[in-house]
């Protein structure tokens, strides 16, 4: 055959970008691994050891050296190692110390509730973080309306110091103690998660506002802004082609920085709302020294956090014409 | 030190104070009625006894709250020690080792930096096992990157400046150089960061105790009550209530408190401009223009100034009285020192000044029509087809995320009317036109794939696509190496040859002007001092300004060894420009006239113009004439 | 030999080869003026000879002797007589270093003790004593570059390396700054490497001359000579290019130089 296939002269066309993307995925499988080792010595930094604080201060032998064995504990440190790696290789993250279900079951039936949780949250952050601090930005370029600047500073520094943990609280005592509007706790409908997603994303929202406004205002005073109004081009084209796209890469890059942020907030935000998701599960799993769901949520709330990171990248290496990896 | 204090500084500071008070005083103070239980009155609200209510056991929720303050600081405080200490240490220690050990630890930190704090607190309670200490120490170690972080930044940038360069050239030590030059210019923004992190601390520590994974009873903080207020929330809102305006309070005073220190230490700027407008104002009245290029110029303007407002209501000059003219194909330079207002002289000729310059002017014609009485979208119109702008910077001019050929032809589609295909065959044209080969490939590259003449070149092909009536031209090679610029001084001249572009070329060196223009205007402290044919002016110059200045630039032929004519004193600047003469203060002729009222322009020669005492005429003395037109103006 | 001699300096950033084998002499108490474009590597050679850079390759000599490798106090003691004065003032002063501060830093390194030794340095660059006191934002450009300049004086090196000095400065001002430093290299015997992207004025303050085109010396040769022929062909390209005062309009340059359209 002399013709390549489409995708492999895709591929060779886009060489830069496959190699990107191939570092990349390297990059993630070693900071994985590291997560994974990082977990499993967590339990092995426990003082005593981890049968000793899983069975009390007044724990009989017996049941001691039953529970070691059953975690593995009597083996030497690198078959330990080993099985565990293994172990988690296959998706397997052992059996709930707490219920005895699977932890792998308990990951199934819980992952989905903080995805949608955290994923709601990110679409709220991004649309309104976005549209309000450019809006503001270029209502207030070239320092017009000084109130309006006055009064974003005050809103987004004020509104967007409250932290999760309070926001969920004023938010549950609003709408569902108060009025009423919306459910407190659990997962009853769709209108349960309002509460906890705007708990989550105000504080990010906002900040992303600021931040996008900072940008947008010092894109505004660029050179080439300059350039395109010497052009006397209309003011939507000034904004949208010239102004927007150089924003969207500093906004982007937030993004991706925001992130960690909404999954560290469904940890808590959770715990007030009673949402069925990973972040309840590892709380009570903590306080109940219930090692093997501590380790699974945590390896798996990481790689969440680490494959948006990359799907970030992607994007912003796709979107700057000045990244390398485009050809 | 001139620290700005505003109301929100003083709040944060008065805050601070008390929160430390209550902090100190508060548990002492409610040691039993913390724990008095009120079991009749047990979960009520709001009372007169009871300001906040009782929890579920009938304890005071007020007294309560104010001694858990002492717990939530504490903690947080510690919390917070943990991660600056650690952090900056390791950023600072990372700054300075090679570097293979900074790109090692800095991806670490990187990495440690994307996972979510919480969830680095949680590892660290899991080992401690659910405690005070677990609390502290989880919330202290998660926030170790940040600082790592944040003490890395700072502190490279400072290792990179050229006054650490200039340390080490002097012979200092490294201890010496962090000690003197680093720390100093560290520690202001590491203390704004930390009164912020500590405010971020109490909601963390309250965060991980609202877990259960914090304080534990009988202790309680802030976060412990919560959880209780929580789950009475129905019964008494306030016992929630109370602990979360707690935190919300103390986290809001420390983010202030952080802005606060910020104002306070920011090294005091120049201070804003003083208005003078007594002096502009005595300024303001001046002898009749001479219009160089006659009625028929493409650009003519009349007693152009700009101003800016400053400081209750009142303006400052930065241009004063400019009146040019530029015939049709002419090209023109405008030549002064760095802050003498060309810049802003041409923005205002092309209408791109920004929102607090004040433009005015007794006549401003573009190809014959007057643009200030003209509706915006005609100006618009006449100004985008007929005017283009070459500006000084074409790495920064050029938009990085736009290609080349959206760039070109966005101007003709939208003023034009021209298809995409229409469009993009001209921009073709006009870029081989300014010599850049392989136009077509080039159109479909963003401007980083340009070099930087390449880009100047794009530049000017770019203002050609609507072949314009004027170039005005903003330092157009300053930005350039010496032999680029020479190519670029030489499209500018081809151009004005080809297609009869006139061209407003603005520069500092009078020997760039020299190679493109016809005639010369000299600008001195927002003002045109001489003008004339350029030939002229260099081998003849009239103003002393002018004179000066070419006595003091070097030139190839200047022999080596010649001493350079010095000119004493600085460029006035703006907002201080003297009465009179803005060349006083450095003007070895100087006579008394000069002080008391602005020189006249005075005509010597054909085309040439001067504002200078020694050559105005007798009768055109400053005196009542100028004072009373002064008043007429005003 | 005495004097500062550099030979064969390779210096590397990354993969870049920044400084590629080149060989300097500082006249003893001349001037040494080295032009060439930006990103040619003038400032990199600077830098390389204080030892601000880490070499990849080369010799530098000091009065003959060898001190590529020199470390510690000879270390010190090198760099007290070789100094630098930088571009832009305002980034090569610490803001918040007072001007007796930065000054006095290099006079105690120097061992000195007299109190009346900061008043005479300020004399020697024309500074008012009163400037003593204050910070680098309260000083005007020309009078940063003079505190610059006195703070690399103030260790008495015998040799300064001029780092785009004039650049920064309002054109009115530059002259100042020229004159005060030839003026300073006829009373104290100072040698000089001259870096400047300003034809005019290397061709005002230099004996010699040198031309560096991308990381590589292209031509070294006696100033007057160079000025009237130079040799190398993008020298020559380099001179043509400069915009003269008083030799108006020359016909159009149609074709782009030797090297290429930039
Ligand atoms: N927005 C502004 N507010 C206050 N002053 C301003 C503003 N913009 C410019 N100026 C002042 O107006 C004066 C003239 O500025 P302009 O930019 O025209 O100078 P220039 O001659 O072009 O200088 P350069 O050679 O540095 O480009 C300067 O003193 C400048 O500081
Ligand atoms: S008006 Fe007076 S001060 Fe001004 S330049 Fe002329 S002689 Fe000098
Ligand atoms: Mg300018």
């Amino acid at each position: 055959m002399t013709r390549g296939r489409p995708l492999s002269r895709f591929l060779f066309a886009r060489l830069p970008f496959a190699r990107f993307l191939l570092g990349k995925a390297a990059q993630i499988a070693a900071i994985l691994f590291a997560l994974v080792l990082l977990t499993f010595l967590m339990v092995k930094m426990i003082p005593g050891d981890a049968a000793s604080r899983i069975a009390g201060p007044d724990a009989d032998a017996a049941y001691l050296s039953q529970l070691r064995s059953e975690l593995g504990l009597d083996r030497p440190f690198a078959v330990q190692l080993w099985n565990y790696v293994a172990g988690v290789a296959r998706g397997d993250f052992g059996v709930s110390l707490a219920t005895r279900q699977p932890v792998i079951e308990l990951i199934r039936d819980r992952l989905p509730y903080t995805a949608a949780l955290a994923g709601l949250a990110l679409a709220f952050v991004v649309v309104v973080g976005f549209s309000f601090g450019l809006s503001v930005a270029i209502a207030t370029r070239d320092d017009r309306l000084p109130w309006l600047d006055h009064g974003f500073t005050i809103v987004t520094g004020t509104l967007g110091a409250i932290p999760e943990l309070l926001a969920g609280i004023f938010l549950g005592y609003v709408f569902a103690v108060s009025l009423g509007w919306l459910p407190i706790s659990g997962a009853a409908g769709p209108g349960s998660v309002i509460l906890p997603a705007l708990a989550i994303g105000l504080r990010p929202a906002l900040n992303l506002a600021r931040v996008v406004r900072v940008e947008a205002r010092r894109t505004l005073r660029a050179d080439f802004i300059r350039t395109a109004r010497s052009k006397r081009l209309p003011a939507w084209r000034i904004y949208l082609r010239h102004l927007a796209p150089n924003v969207v890469t500093a906004a982007l890059t937030i993004a991706g920085l925001v992130f960690p942020f909404l999954i560290g907030g469904a940890v808590i935000v959770e715990n007030i709302f009673a949402w069925p998701g990973l972040g309840t599960a590892i709380v009570r799993a903590v306080v109940t020294a219930d090692y093997p769901v501590v380790q699974a949520i945590v390896v798996l709330l990481g790689m969440l956090v680490l494959v948006t990171n990359m799907i970030v990248d992607v994007l912003l290496a796709i979107a700057d014409p000045r990244s390398t990896v485009r050809t | 030190m001139t620290g700005r204090l505003n109301l929100a500084s003083l709040l944060a500071g008065i805050g601070a104070i008390l929160l430390l008070a209550t902090a100190l005083v508060a548990p002492a103070l409610f040691s039993d009625t913390v724990s008095r239980m009120d079991v009749a009155a047990a979960g009520t609200g709001p009372s007169a006894e009871h300001w906040f209510g009782t929890d579920d056991l009938g304890r005071d929720v007020f007294a309560r709250t104010l001694a858990a303050t002492q717990l939530s600081l504490g903690l947080a405080l510690a919390a917070t020690a943990i991660r600056v200490v650690l952090g900056v240490a390791i950023g600072m220690w990372l700054s300075l080792s090679g570097s293979l050990a900074r790109a090692i630890g800095t991806r670490i930190i990187d990495t440690a930096l994307s996972f979510p704090a919480i969830l680095i607190a949680i590892v660290i309670t899991t080992i401690v096992g659910p405690s005070i200490e677990g609390a502290v120490l989880g919330v202290g170690l998660a926030g170790v990157p940040t600082y790592a972080r944040l003490g890395y930044t700072m502190s490279s940038a400072i290792v990179g400046r050229d006054y650490v360069a200039a340390a080490k050239a002097l012979g200092l030590g490294r201890i010496a150089i962090l000690w003197r030059h680093v720390l100093p210019n560290i520690a202001d923004t590491l203390a704004v960061s930390t009164a912020t992190s500590l405010g971020l601390a109490i909601v963390e520590i309250a965060s991980l105790s609202f877990l259960g994974l914090g304080v534990n009873p009988p202790a309680f903080d802030w976060g412990r009550m919560l959880i209780e207020g929580a789950e009475a929330i129905y019964v008494n809102p306030a016992a929630a209530l109370g602990p979360a305006a707690a935190i919300a309070l103390s986290g809001l005073i420390f983010s202030y408190l952080g802005e606060a220190i910020a104002l306070w230490i920011q090294p005091m700027r120049s201070g804003s401009l003083v208005s003078r407008s007594d002096i502009d104002g005595a300024a303001s009245a001046i002898a009749p223009l001479r219009l160089d290029a006659g009625e028929d110029a493409i650009l003519l303007a009349e007693n152009l100034s700009v101003a800016f407002p400053t400081e209750g209501s009142q303006t400052v000059a930065a241009v004063r009285n400019v009146g040019l003219s530029i015939g049709r194909g002419e090209t023109v330079g405008l030549v002064g020192e760095s802050g003498s207002g060309k810049t802003l002289t041409a923005m205002a000729l092309a209408g791109l000044t920004g929102h607090p310059a004040r433009v005015s002017s007794d006549r401003l014609l573009f190809t014959g029509e007057d643009l200030t009485a003209m509706s915006g979208a005609l100006r618009e119109r006449l100004l985008g087809t007929g005017l283009a702008v070459v500006f000084q910077d074409p790495s920064t001019s050029l938009n990085p995320a736009l290609r080349i050929r959206e760039q070109m032809t966005e101007a003709v589609r939208h003023h034009r009317g021209l298809s995409e295909e229409e469009a993009s065959a001209l921009a073709l044209e006009q870029l081989g036109l300014v010599g850049i080969t392989e136009p077509g490939r080039r159109l479909g590259q963003y401007p980083h794939e340009f070099s930087g003449g390449m880009r100047q070149r794009a530049m000017i092909a770019m203002g050609l696509m609507m072949r314009p009536a004027l170039i005005v031209a903003d330092e157009p090679t300053t930005a350039l190496d010496v032999t680029v610029q020479a190519q670029i001084l030489a499209l500018l001249r081809e151009a004005n040859g080809r297609d009869g572009t006139a061209i407003l070329m603005i520069s500092h060196d009078l020997a760039v002007i020299s190679q493109v223009c016809d005639r010369v205007l000299v600008m001195y402290g927002g003002r045109i001092v001489e003008s004339g044919p350029v030939e002229q002016v260099i081998g003849d110059p009239a103003h002393p300004y002018t004179r000066a200045l070419i006595g003091a630039i070097p030139d190839l032929d200047t022999p080596r060894g010649q001493r350079l004519v010095e000119i004493p004193g600085q460029p006035p600047v703006i907002g201080a420009f003297p009465r009179g003469c803005s060349f006083q203060e450095r003007c070895p002729a100087r006579q008394g006239a000069c002080a008391a009222s602005e020189p006249p322009q005075t005509e010597i020669g054909a085309g040439r113009v001067v504002a200078c005492w020694l050559y105005a005429a007798p009768h055109a003395e400053p005196d009542a004439k100028s004072d009373t037109k002064s008043e007429a103006a005003a | 030999m005495t004097g500062l001699s550099a030979t064969d300096i390779r210096v590397r950033f990354g993969a870049m080869l920044a400084l590629d084998g080149v060989s300097i002499a500082i006249p003893p108490g001349g001037t040494l003026g080295l032009v060439g474009e930006s990103g040619s590597g003038k400032s990199t050679l600077g830098r390389a000879l204080l030892r601000l850079h880490d070499l990849a390759g080369g010799k530098i000599m000091l009065d003959g002797e060898d001190v590529t490798r020199a470390s510690g106090a000879r270390l010190k003691n090198y760099r007290r007589q070789v100094q630098i004065v930088f571009q832009d003032p305002s980034a090569s002063l610490d803001p918040r270093m007072n001007v007796a501060r930065a000054i006095e830093q290099g006079m105690r390194l120097r061992g000195e003790r007299d109190p009346a030794a900061l008043g005479r340095l300020l004399d020697t660059v024309g500074l008012s004593r009163t400037v003593a006191s204050r910070l680098p934002h309260e000083l005007s450009g020309g009078q940063r570059q003079r505190v610059a300049i006195a703070r690399a004086l103030a260790v008495r090196p015998s040799i300064i390396v001029l780092d785009e000095v004039t650049s920064a400065l309002d054109v009115s001002v530059q002259a100042l700054v020229l004159n005060l430093l030839r003026d300073l290299q006829a009373e104290l015997r100072l040698s000089y490497l001259f870096i400047s992207h300003n034809m005019a004025a290397v061709r005002a303050m230099s004996d010699e001359v040198a031309v560096m085109y991308r990381g590589k010396l292209v031509e070294q040769g006696h100033a007057d000579s160079f000025f009237a022929a130079p040799s190398h062909p993008y020298s020559r390209s380099l001179l043509e290019a400069v915009p003269r005062l008083r030799h108006l309009r020359e016909p159009p340059a149609s074709a782009p130089g030797p090297f290429g359209p930039g």
